[in-house]
């Protein structure tokens, strides 16, 4: 398995401290100097997710790049193609670009963007209309795209960026369901499951879906990568573990609170949970969702080993699922070179 | 009055217009571009949008800079939502350690549909105030994370900020807002709302002494404020050279600029006000029929005079001043790209452009 890590630990473990360019230039050649294959951005913390792959790509040679990921409908199509293009020069070609629809509240409450339907049929568009801008950033002549979302049918030269030395970005998205798994597999380059997929529900659920979208295109499901980003409860002993306890039961517990990823909670049997998490959630009681995830659901979800266990721990869940495991590791972990060096090459 | 000078980072060359497709640059040539640009003297950088993102330089300028503002110049507003364009803002504006300007400009219907995939929802100039608006709702939240300012307006609705999404306060929390336009609706935009205007290059002298100023400051009026709260930025179109041979060589390729935006009927209203409105009319019907090549011929010697400043390296600085000295707080300054001479001749210019 390929692996890659976040310029910065996750805002759920501390306080989250914005870098600044200095502090992401230096993530991001610890990141290279470590060994990492690549590096994942997310849009996280109400930061842009595309600044940091940019000063990543100044500061590094030859480590993969990606947006993990970055919310598609509130940039219109042309805008992520334009970012994506620019990224993907100026990285020589190392920029994958990972979409994710987010939910209809955060689009239309936080990011003042409208929901103009069902984020499934939308995200299929999205991404034919971005390829249909790609290929007409490559070539010259306008490939035109119209659909029900989004239609892309203008482009005079002195807008198109012209083509590219290397391919294209990859597009990764981001999926929970059925739907926009199929679409991953008959449209994608990967996948990035959302962390609440257990590896029983990846199997039953995504894999299938993928499989389905392939077959209709023609393509094979092994074309499409798995990027996985597993919830980790780890820590150099036991007691370190326990307590960062209710630091990922408060990252399970924000989930499950979403209706929209309710589907692996129903297949392990922690539905209610997710009801009254989402319930809290209306009453924007966020403190109060961590005594409702138990540890039976924590070890559902969570991959949880100490330090030393981790890379088998890790292989034995996700391996032969996972093609790409990002992993989030807490800062004390992020300084233990040997650890992390040890870590890496078990999952190799 | 003493102006401040800015330029652009990435430079458009007039073949472009012509449809030769656009420069190749790396973060390399980006980051020696700003330091050169702070080197001569300038006080900001801007970035356009024209088929390449227009934030990424500008973090790179952030990085290799330490003195200059930095500012889009301009980006276009709908086909982002409010959110990603104050997320982005505010990196930058912590980055640059408060040197960003977000400037915004609307585009015209048929770009934003057609070329941005984005819906257009009514006229530009209602949606672009409550755009302004809902970003401005969103900065006093970010500074402010206890004390949530929400927005509800026709087009934009910001309603919800979990803690979790909110960045936090920065030390310069205040990111300064500027749109571009010509027209008066924009310009009583930027009075009620914005800390600056950039004027489209189109907008002659008289036109923005008699449309442009009046908007500002019955915008100003209306919010309590005065005009001179407002930045603004004017970016004539320049003809200058070293000898009558490369001012002629200017001269027409400025017409070519002029008659590309010329072309675009949102501009017509300064076509108009000094009677071209026929010559506006041809120029659109030449650009539909993709006839790019033959628009330049449309633009009189009467036209281009009024549209720019013409002068020589060395009496350029005083020409601008003349003519716009009165009127401007800030003036755009194209660099010819690139040119030894260019170098030599800036820093005078910018010097006496500073001096009043």
């Amino acid at each position: 398995m390929r692996v890659e890590v976040g310029l910065m630990s996750h805002p759920f473990h501390e306080e989250p401290v914005y870098p600044g360019i200095e502090g992401i230039a230096e993530a991001a050649r610890w990141a290279e100097d470590t060994g990492f294959d690549g590096i994942l951005v997310p849009e996280a913390g109400g930061h842009d997710p595309f600044f940091p792959v940019l000063i990543a790509a100044e500061h590094t040679k030859t480590i993969g790049l990606r947006t993990g990921i970055a919310v598609a409908f509130p940039r219109s199509p042309l805008v992520t193609a334009q970012m994506a293009w620019d990224l993907q020069r100026f990285s020589g070609g190392r920029f994958e670009l990972g979409l994710g629809s987010q939910v209809k509240g955060q689009n239309e409450r936080r990011y003042a963007s409208p929901w103009t339907g069902p984020p499934g049929p939308r995200l299929r568009e999205y991404v034919l209309c971005l390829k249909a801008m790609f290929e007409t950033f490559q070539n010259g002549k306008p490939t035109e795209f119209a659909g029900e979302h989004y239609s892309f049918s203008l482009m005079p030269p002195v807008f198109n960026p012209g083509p590219l030395e290397h391919s294209r970005p990859l597009i990764f998205v981001a999926a929970v369901n059925r739907y926009i798994s199929r679409v991953a597999g008959e449209l994608c380059d990967g996948i990035f499951p959302h962390p609440v997929c257990t590896p029983q529900y990846m199997r039953e659920v995504v894999m299938p879906a993928i499989e389905s979208g392939a077959k209709k295109a023609g393509r094979d499901a092994s074309d499409v990568a798995v990027l996985y980003s597993p919830m980790l409860l780890t820590g150099r002993t036991k007691d370190d573990i326990e307590r960062a306890k209710p630091f990922v039961k408060q990252r399970l517990g924000f989930y499950a609170s979403t209706r929209a990823y309710h589907a692996p909670l129903e297949l392990h049997g922690h539905l209610e949970a997710g009801q009254a998490l989402f319930r809290l959630s209306m009453e924007g009681k966020w403190g109060e969702m961590v005594a409702l995830v138990s540890d039976e659901m924590l070890a559902d979800f969570a991959t949880v080993a100490t330090y030393d266990e981790l890379g088998p721990a890790l292989k034995e869940r996700w391996g032969g699922v996972a093609s790409i495991l990002h992993l989030d590791l807490p800062a004390d972990l992020r300084a233990d070179e040997t650890a992390l060096r040890r870590l890496i090459d078990s999952l190799h | 009055m003493a102006l401040k000078v800015e330029t652009i980072l990435a430079n458009i060359t007039v073949g472009q217009y012509a449809g030769q497709g656009q420069a190749r640059t790396s973060i390399e040539s980006i980051a020696n571009a700003a330091r050169a640009i702070e080197e001569l003297g300038f006080d900001g950088l801007t970035t356009p949008e024209t088929g390449h993102d227009p934030f990424i330089p500008l973090v790179i300028a952030a990085e290799h800079t330490s003195r200059v503002t930095l500012g889009t110049n301009v980006a276009i507003a709908f086909p982002r939502s409010p959110m990603v364009v104050a997320q982005t803002a505010w990196d930058l504006q912590d980055m640059s350690g408060g040197r960003f300007r977000v400037g915004l400009g609307t585009q015209v219907k048929g770009h934003n549909e057609r070329r941005y995939s984005t819906p257009w929802t009514g006229p530009a100039g209602p949606r672009m105030r409550e755009y302004v608006q809902c970003l401005q709702a969103i900065f006093q939240t970010f500074q402010n994370p206890g004390a949530p300012q929400y927005f509800e307006g026709e087009h934009y609705r910001f309603t919800m900020m979990p803690p979790f999404f909110n960045p936090g306060p920065i030390e310069h929390g205040r990111v300064p807002v500027y749109i571009s336009g010509l027209n008066p609706y924009m310009a009583r935009l930027a009075g009620e709302l914005c800390d600056g205007l950039r004027l489209h290059p189109l907008a002659t002298l008289p036109f923005t002494k008699e449309v442009v100023l009046p908007a500002i400051e019955a915008g100003a009026t209306k919010a309590g404020r005065k005009a001179s709260d407002v930045d603004l930025v004017g970016s004539p179109f320049i003809v200058t050279g070293k000898d009558e041979g490369e001012i002629e060589a200017a001269k027409r390729a400025t017409k070519q600029m002029i008659a590309f935006y010329a072309s675009t009927r949102t501009y017509h209203s300064v076509l108009e006000f000094h009677g071209w409105a026929e010559a506006g009319r041809r120029l659109h019907q030449l650009s539909i029929e993709g006839k790019w090549g033959e628009m330049m011929g449309v633009v009189t010697d009467e036209m281009l005079a009024e549209f720019a400043v013409i002068a020589p390296y060395d009496e350029l600085a005083s020409r601008l001043k003349e003519r716009w000295g009165s009127l401007l707080t800030t003036l755009f300054l194209g660099l010819p790209p690139g040119s030894q001479e260019a170098a030599d001749i800036v820093p005078s210019i910018i010097e006496s452009l500073h001096r009043g």
